[in-house]
């Protein structure tokens, strides 16, 4: 009979063993993964920080799926201030699980937004990503032959990857008034006007969360029954929050329950896997230190380390690293941040 | 008479043999000089105004000796022809994968580009001719652009693109420099509406020569040349 029921767990299992006793680039076992995943097709999409799972899969060679490339006539830093190569498709930053079923039920159900098309100026945004097309488009007919492109381009990816890795960032998000629509900025921020009238806040809550992504997963493997997922919760702070509470506090309830969504749903589905980019940034450990001084960004360090614990038990064999891809070449010292529409209310605000 | 400077790439070619062969008409009106080159010279080129001429070095031609050009300033009018030479653009390979917004229902297969994308292309391919026409503008009595043909008729067949993203990519081209023009209050000797039907050139006014896919015919040049002069050009009625 044991003595008691951790006397056999494993070094992991401890503190004083897995953590307190080792530096903290020596933690291990944090993230089991796919070990096949370099023979796997890999979509990404979600908040900033799944930017670098992209990246970093060009960067070792794995089978990367990038559904709208750019054009070749754009030079790397073109191609990406059109938001290209940033996530597999050029949806842009889906903050929220509520933006991430929309897409799918655009895509699969015929979900037609209302107020979708915003104005600034005289030019034309996709409210729903805003920030893929910086300076907009020129009518509202490009506008939606541009989103009847992306919504066949992210169909042919739900169909056809095998690994979908999500990043949440948020649960608070503005929603259109008539149909519940949540965008990923406000209006007001990138384009559109703020009515109140037409545009609520809101902050979605750990059911709602929960509901939307266990219908992405079902909805997903409708139509691609072997898919996996791997789900991540963004270790970058809210820009602003909406609510009555500090920012500090409106981050700490943001993220604890997407980190609830994500470990429960990893525990409840087959095939979905949570990997712990949150813990590896905003764990003691590492004691802050892979934030940059404004204490909301994360280091190019930081983003390295968590990208090492994600590849650690995976068979790179015949994967055919790039080395002189645009991820590597660029100038991350800002990790990446610059398509993170969040950040602007930030910049509005000073 | 008006002494007039045309210079640029090979549609200056052109113009000089209409001018020569077909402009006794004309001239008495000016006297023209003509200097034509490889229009890859205008891609990359550097240039300096001094008090007596404009200095013009390329050597972005490769296999050919540089381009070396003095333009005197004092020409009572000069003419630039490339900026709004097309060819390179509805021309690129990147029409066999990508197509623009309003050509995406008739090429189902095709990417999608916005035309943002598309104009950010083409201004930075531009960018250094643009620089050059602003310095030339404020160093000049008159500085005018020259427009050559639009697509010639047999573009879309040679190059097996559609008929509609040639003449798309064209506009695109063409609505970049305009655009830019515009805002420089700079004007262009525009091809005239005869010339060219639904976005391309009619063969009356392109060149005859078989694999050339963007000079005009000597009609072309001596209506673009009757405009440059203020002679009202006419539709030919029969070559």
């Amino acid at each position: 009979l044991k003595k008691h029921p951790y006397i056999d767990l494993p070094e992991r299992s401890f503190w004083s063993k897995a953590i307190a006793s080792r530096h903290a680039t020596e933690i291990a076992d944090l993230f089991q993964g796919y070990s096949d995943l370099a023979k796997l097709r890999v979509a990404t999409a979600g908040s900033c920080f799944a930017q670098h799972i992209g990246r970093n899969l060009i960067k070792r060679g794995l089978p990367y799926m990038d559904m709208e490339p750019p054009p070749a006539i754009l030079t790397a830093g073109e191609a990406d201030r059109f938001g290209y190569g940033v996530y597999s498709c050029r949806y842009g930053n889906i903050y929220t699980t509520r933006q991430l079923r929309q897409l799918v039920d655009e895509v699969f159900s015929g979900r037609n937004p209302v107020d979708w098309i915003w104005q600034k100026g005289n030019r034309c945004f996709d409210a729903l990503r805003p920030g893929v097309e910086p300076d907009g488009f020129s009518s509202e007919d490009e506008v939606r032959a541009h989103r009847r492109y992306h919504l066949a381009r992210v169909k042919l990816m739900f169909e056809t990857l095998d690994v979908f890795v999500f990043t949440m960032g948020l649960t608070e998000c503005w929603t259109s008034t008539t149909d519940g629509t949540a965008y990923p900025t406000a209006p007001g921020v990138i384009a559109g006007t703020f009515r109140p009238e037409s545009y609520a806040f809101a902050n979605l809550r750990y059911p709602e969360i929960y509901e939307d992504a266990s219908y992405v997963i079902g909805k997903i493997r409708e139509v691609n029954p072997k898919s996996r997922f791997i789900l991540t919760v963004s270790p970058v702070p809210l820009a602003a929050t909406a609510t009555d509470n500090h920012v500090l506090v409106a981050t700490t309830y943001s993220k604890s329950v997407l980190r609830a969504v994500a470990g429960d749903l990893a525990d409840d589905f087959d095939n979905v896997l949570y990997f712990p980019s949150y813990e590896v940034i905003t764990g003691q450990p590492n004691r802050h230190a892979f934030y940059l001084p404004d204490m909301r960004n994360v280091a190019q360090a930081g983003v390295d380390h968590v990208m090492t614990h994600f590849f650690k038990n995976i068979d790179l064999t015949g994967a055919r690293a790039t080395t002189a891809s645009k991820a590597e070449n660029d100038d991350d010292d800002e990790g990446g941040y610059e398509h993170c529409e969040e950040a602007l209310l930030d910049r509005e605000a000073v | 008479v008006k002494s007039i400077c045309i210079f640029g790439d090979s549609h200056v070619g052109s113009l000089r043999r209409a001018w020569r062969r077909h402009g006794a008409h004309l001239q008495e009106l000016a006297s023209i000089d003509f200097f034509s080159s490889h229009g890859a010279y205008w891609g990359r080129f550097e240039h300096s105004v001094s008090d007596d001429v404009i200095r013009i070095h390329s050597n972005s031609v490769k296999g050919r000796s540089p381009l070396e050009l003095d333009i005197r300033r004092n020409y009572d009018l000069i003419v630039f022809s490339s900026p709004l030479h097309s060819s390179p653009t509805f021309r690129h390979r990147i029409w066999h994968k990508y197509c623009l917004p309003e050509q995406s229902e008739e090429h189902p297969k095709h990417h999608v580009m916005s035309y943002a994308s598309g104009e950010a292309w083409i201004t930075r391919r531009l960018q250094s001719r643009f620089s050059f026409m602003q310095d030339i503008k404020s160093s000049v009595p008159q500085f005018v652009v020259f427009e050559p043909p639009k697509p010639l008729f047999r573009v879309p067949t040679r190059y097996q693109l559609s008929r509609s993203l040639v003449v798309a990519a064209d506009e695109l081209h063409r609505g970049v420099v305009f655009k830019w023009l515009h805002q420089s209050g700079i004007d262009a000797i525009t091809a005239p509406e005869f010339t060219h039907q639904d976005g391309l050139t009619l063969e009356n006014y392109s060149t005859a020569t078989e694999g050339d896919p963007h000079h005009g015919s000597f009609l072309y040049s001596i209506a673009m040349l009757e405009k440059l002069l203020g002679v009202q050009p006419k539709p030919a009625i029969a070559v």
